[in-house]
């Protein structure tokens, strides 16, 4: 039970990178490959101030956003002086250079030693240290970086990002701030990133830079893309599914290292998979096709 | 004699031409007209397989040409040039024609490029990229690209869009005369009147069908 | 002091025509196929492995495990592209999704290479680590001269292909103009075919050299072909030259940064680098703007 418990709250913490990185990725087309980093900025920031300073939990959050918000803008400043394809590689290297500050700046977040002792959250002096509350508050913030995704796509602003991203020329023509526009989804997606970065860090009380690499980015930009870019509950259904999938197998008795090569492997697959088929997993699309079966059905009887 | 048979194409789920059947005799130079988006580039691009045809068949001289590659078509003696994008801006005017007649062995193509540059003169720029080049010098390398193969069936892209009245006449005088002193086979696409006493046939389309043809 | 700077110097001229050689081979493939095939990375590293197996486990002569080792790893390129990337690109897929399923398909190998050899670094020869011949008061071990040597005579190869030969120029035309390269009869396939053929040849005799001198590691070829993008980007894509001046910038920075700061930064200075160039010089070396849409 506390195993599915666990699988559930890994599942939340991938469901909002991923849902983060849909706004970047998806619809303004900035394809990054340093959410991972952001995930990382969020839990270190967690751990440094709660270990070190003592600061709570609500404060530690909002101070981690603060600092994922200046580091968004700072990279996608920096990155969007490039041209499509290499944006992807300017984030690439702001991933490495992440990591290396992660892995490398012993002074600040002792390097490959990794923080201990994060301690377990407690909000208004209601401790949540077990699991099943834990649960709760990772869905609550779920739901809560659900919505407010929710609601940014479906505003005028996400139409500006769709525009820019078929035809920035056009857009721009139109009045739109275009660079504004992609600054600000960039950073937006990076803040929500660091939203479970905090999380993760007071669930496992100890984080090491190995959880923030450029795997783990690829990982997460797969689930995405698997999700069908512009999808937030795609993305959620390939979270999913990407995580379940490979867990079934360490019941197949495999020891644990295969286990995670097995795992990349199957995620690298399904990512050239869905290449050749892009509707695999879209809910929205599978819904239609529905609709029109029953709709046909309907004209039949009738 | 080039026969095209009742062609259907698009460009991904948008059809454009729709059954459109044209037959063009040897020597005859026939002239495509339309109004924009009446599918007058897509034909050309149709014959010459650029885009492939949805149904319809194309037979030149009673063989069944559709689907063709373009090396083959060029040795049976077609060739299409195209109305932009016609050079290639990152090599020099040699190795654009270098490339333009890749198919053929070394020797018989320095012939021919020679040959080239005698008609157009443009020996002088044979170093020089296309970015150095006037409009009118582009427009004389890249028929001399199509041109090079001696081909007997020309299809011409708007030849001359973008170009001053001065120049189309110079260019009407070294090729388009030349070629209809070989009885080559002509078709041009085309928006503008100045060469309207030129050609012997008129092709019309309209929204992709087959309007009217005239021969004069 | 005079000692340190002719080991630095041969330090960065192993690097930087390591760089070269790899940037060089991946560039030709990215003008004919126009995308970032990062399965570059995977040729890179499995033919060190291949050759690891063949030498050490069925003790193979090393002339035949080297040549074996670069079949094989021709032969995968080239599968690869025949069975993967044609099919992708014949569906219209734009370069993003032949990008990420190039992503996808180098997960999946990485992750077969440590399931089957292991993620620790192995080394292909079983000599002990010896220092070398000196040579101006600095050390070069023979497999470093070898490398040196071979890559750039490999990178030279390389280089007159594009700019003399028949070859060459028709990758030249696909890269420029591939419709009207179609028209006059050149086949796009072919081209892409064998820009893979002479590219993953190339590449793999550098990831078996590598081996040899630092050793493999799943992860080996990823980091090198990166390397060799920032060398790439930095010279401005689609001018040899602008590659040999970044990768001898990239090489020089980082055997400097190392030396005067630390060699775990390493990482950290190519990509800061590579960031500054950006914003110093958006268009790399060469100054030209890389093509995506004109006006």
């Amino acid at each position: 039970m506390a195993y599915i418990i666990h699988v559930a709250i890994i599942i939340m913490f991938y469901v909002m990178l991923s849902q983060s990185l849909t706004l970047t990725a998806g619809y303004s087309r900035l394809i990054s490959l340093a959410h991972a980093g952001f995930f990382g900025i969020g839990a270190y920031t967690s751990a440094i101030l709660s270990v070190n300073y003592g600061t709570s939990f609500l404060l530690s959050l909002a101070l981690a956003l603060i600092i994922s918000a200046i580091i968004g803008v700072f990279v996608s400043v920096i990155a969007l002086r490039s041209v499509d394809d290499y944006f992807i590689i300017i984030t690439m290297g702001i991933q490495v250079i992440a990591f290396s500050i992660m892995n490398n700046w012993m002074q600040l977040t002792n390097g490959p030693l990794g923080i201990s002792g994060i301690p377990s959250i407690s909000i208004l002096g209601i401790d949540l240290s077990n699991k099943i509350s834990f649960l709760l508050l990772t869905l609550f913030f779920t739901l809560i970086v659900f919505f407010l995704l929710r609601n940014i796509t479906k505003s005028p602003f996400c139409k500006i990002l769709i525009g820019l991203s078929e035809d920035e020329i056009f857009t721009e023509s139109l009045g739109k701030k275009v660079y504004l526009s992609k600054v600000i989804s960039f950073t937006i997606g990076g803040m929500f990133a660091a939203v479970p970065g905090v999380l993760y860090a007071h669930y496992l009380s100890y984080i090491d830079p190995s959880s923030f690499t450029m795997n783990e980015s690829i990982f997460i930009l797969s689930i995405v893309i698997i999700g069908g870019m512009r999808n937030l509950l795609g993305s959620a259904i390939a979270a999913c599914l990407l995580i379940i999938f490979p867990e079934l197998l360490k019941f197949l008795g495999m020891s644990f290292d295969k286990a995670a090569n097995i795992r990349q492997i199957i995620y690298g697959v399904f990512l050239v998979m869905i290449m050749f088929n892009n509707n695999l997993l879209s809910v929205s699309k599978n819904f239609k096709f529905l609709k029109i079966i029953i709709r046909r059905k309907e004209i039949r009887t009738k | 004699m080039l026969k095209v048979e009742n062609i259907s194409c698009g460009y991904g789920k948008k059809q454009v031409l729709y059954n459109v059947s044209v037959t063009v005799n040897t020597g005859e130079i026939a002239l495509i007209s339309g109004g924009n988006g009446s599918g007058k580039s897509t034909l050309l691009k149709c014959i010459y397989n650029i885009i492939p045809t949805w149904n319809g068949a194309v037979f030149l001289d009673d063989e069944y040409i559709t689907g063709c590659n373009p090396s083959d078509l060029i040795r049976k003696g077609l060739i299409y040039i195209p109305q932009k994008d016609f050079c290639f801006e990152n090599l020099t005017v040699d190795e654009n024609l270098r490339i333009a007649g890749n198919i053929y062995k070394e020797t018989f193509l320095n012939n021919r490029i020679q040959e080239v540059y005698e008609t157009t003169g443009l020996q002088k720029l044979k170093k020089n990229k296309p970015f150095h080049l006037s409009g009118g010098e582009k427009k004389l390398l890249a028929f001399g690209m199509g041109l090079l193969h001696q081909p007997k069936i020309v299809l011409f892209d708007e030849p001359f869009a973008g170009v001053d009245s001065k120049t189309v006449e110079y260019l009407i005088d070294l090729f388009l005369i030349r070629l209809k002193k070989i009885k080559c086979t002509t078709l041009i696409v085309e928006h503008s009147s100045t060469i309207d006493n030129f050609f012997t046939t008129i092709i019309q389309l309209e929204l992709g069908c087959l309007k009217n043809i005239k021969h004069i | 002091m005079n000692v340190v700077m002719t080991q630095l110097a041969f330090n960065i001229l192993i690097t930087f025509s390591i760089y070269l050689t790899i940037s060089v081979s991946f560039m030709n493939i990215y003008c004919c196929a126009k995308f970032f095939n990062f399965t570059h990375a995977i040729i890179i590293t499995i033919s060190a492995y291949f050759v690891f197996t063949f030498s050490k486990q069925l003790n193979f002569p090393i002339w035949l495990s080297v040549l074996l080792s670069v079949t094989f790893s021709i032969i995968l390129a080239v599968c690869l592209e025949q069975f993967i990337f044609k099919l992708l690109r014949k569906r219209n897929k734009n370069t993003f999704e032949l990008l990420v399923a190039s992503l996808g398909l180098y997960i999946c190998f990485q992750n077969l290479i440590s399931l089957i050899w292991g993620d620790d670094t192995k080394s292909i020869t079983s000599e002990n680590v010896n220092i070398g011949y000196s040579l101006l008061g600095a050390y070069i071990t023979k497999i470093q001269v070898i490398i040196i040597f071979v890559t750039i005579a490999l990178s030279i190869g390389t280089i007159i292909l594009i700019n003399k030969t028949n070859f060459g120029r028709k990758c030249k035309a696909i890269y420029s103009n591939e419709q009207l390269a179609n028209i006059f009869g050149i086949d796009t396939n072919l081209i892409i075919i064998w820009s893979v053929i002479i590219g993953s040849g190339t590449s793999s005799i550098v990831g078996i050299l590598m081996a040899y001198d630092i050793g493999m590691n799943p992860a080996f070829g990823f980091n090198l072909l990166l390397y060799s993008i920032v060398a790439m980007i930095i010279g401005g894509v689609g001018k040899m030259k602008g590659l040999i001046a970044g990768s001898l910038l990239l090489a020089t920075a980082q055997h400097l940064g190392a030396y005067y700061t630390d060699s775990k930064w390493l990482d950290t200075i190519t990509y800061i680098i590579l960031i500054l160039f950006l914003i110093w010089k958006p268009l790399g070396f060469s100054g030209i703007r890389i093509k995506k849409i004109e006006l």
